[in-house]
């Protein structure tokens, strides 16, 4: 058994351009027309893309991601310093 | 109407609620033949009517159309396929089936001679003669409602596959197209185009299709084109930009938004690999149980 963590750990800021993105890519808009600040269902996620948006993020960083978690942090800012103190925690 | 809930799937009026918002309106951001349907994309850069074309040509030869020959098209919206079948194809007749009266008129007035449009369920649909072959592209996803359950919604396509294979000659051919939620774990509906867009209808899961197919048809070929779908709608959001004061001057910004936001959330679905589009090539027996068309209501 190897010591260290199963998934290896992305910080804040890797989560942040990550999402930033491929919400980009998503919405085809240029990253720059997103705002970290701004809620997801502000630029017209529903439940449905929400659950994709967290596949997408759970295959990027190798570990299931709830979906709900965008309800509780609907920012990119919100959701990526969220996602990296869980990272940190189960590391 | 009763005829239509015995048979299951979306109302008349819940199809008209979509596609009769006005054939300007679809004209503005379809391509010239208002194929409202996934392109089949080649590997090189193209057009968006190239690229519906070969669609159209795809479907019509994987379900083996050969000219003079009998084909019923159901659910043929504004009957590019029709025309395609008549003037490529050069088939004997085509017959299409729609819910939407303004689907009809329009194809009606643009269609050749040996083709005829029938504001007809699927269900009521009585052929004279056996068809040589059968196409359906973006209809089967009306085929069932939300509060179906899985059992229903397999039976109310078993049914339709069933009326497919007693309106066929023996060893027709069948290609359906259809948008169907891909293999994962969670199925939630996107409750915007469930209320907002699709009212009454629900995506077949595609073990569903498979499962009511099994022993009625076999398949062929069985195909997942998201990408192609994923194309197709860069290419109409594309159109609907370009073209975005004018379908507010005919249907006013309330619609022209739900209509972007629609097509923004249908492509990240594909893009997201949470909805699948199923282009699947299928065969009637070749010493069919069934020879006739039968009413189910």
């Amino acid at each position: 058994m190897s010591p260290g963590p199963v998934h290896p750990t992305k910080d804040a800021g890797e989560i942040r351009a990550w999402l930033i993105d491929a919400l980009a890519r998503l919405l085809d808009v240029s990253a720059s027309e997103l705002d970290p600040a701004c809620s997801f269902f502000d630029y017209g996620l529903d439940s449905s893309a929400a659950i994709g948006v967290t596949d997408l993020l759970g295959q990027w960083l190798g570990r299931e991601v709830d979906p709900a978690l965008l309800y509780d942090y609907p920012t990119i800012d919100e959701l990526s310093a969220y996602v990296a103190q869980d990272l940190r925690r189960s590391a | 109407m009763s005829l239509q809930r015995a048979a299951g799937g979306a109302s008349s009026a819940a199809i008209e609620s979509h596609y009769d918002v006005g054939n300007d309106f679809y004209r503005l951001w379809l391509d010239a033949n208002c194929t409202y349907s996934s392109a089949f994309w080649g590997p090189q850069e193209e057009s968006l009517e190239v690229a519906q074309q070969r669609k159209l040509d795809y479907i019509a030869t994987e379900a083996g159309v050969r000219p003079g020959q009998r084909v019923l098209d159901i659910g043929c919206g504004w009957g590019s396929m029709l025309h395609r079948l008549c003037s490529y194809f050069h088939v004997a007749e085509a017959v299409g089936l729609t819910l939407s009266k303004e689907q009809a008129d329009y194809a009606a007035s643009v269609l050749p001679v040996q083709a005829s449009v029938r504001i007809e369920h699927w269900a009521d649909h009585v052929a004279p003669h056996a068809y040589d072959a059968i196409v359906s592209v973006g209809a089967f996803e009306h085929f069932a409602r939300p509060e179906d359950s899985s059992e229903q919604k397999v039976a109310g396509y078993r049914a339709f596959f069933e009326h497919c294979r007693g309106w066929l000659r023996h060893g027709g051919g069948m290609c359906l197209q259809t948008i169907a939620y891909d293999n994962v774990n969670t199925s939630v509906r996107s409750e915007f185009l469930a209320k907002e867009v699709f009212p009454e209808s629900e995506l077949p899961h595609l073990h569903e299709i498979v499962s009511a197919v099994s022993g009625v048809m076999r398949i062929v070929r069985l195909r997942n084109d998201a990408e192609h779908y994923t194309k197709t709608l860069n290419a109409w959001l594309a159109n609907f930009r370009e073209h975005r004061a004018q379908a507010v001057a005919l249907v006013g910004e309330g619609i022209v938004k739900r209509y972007e936001r629609y097509l923004q959330l249908a492509r990240i679905g594909f893009m997201t690999h949470r909805i699948a589009l199923v282009r699947i090539s299928l065969l009637a027996p070749a010493a069919s149980r069934h020879t006739t068309a039968t009413r189910s209501a």
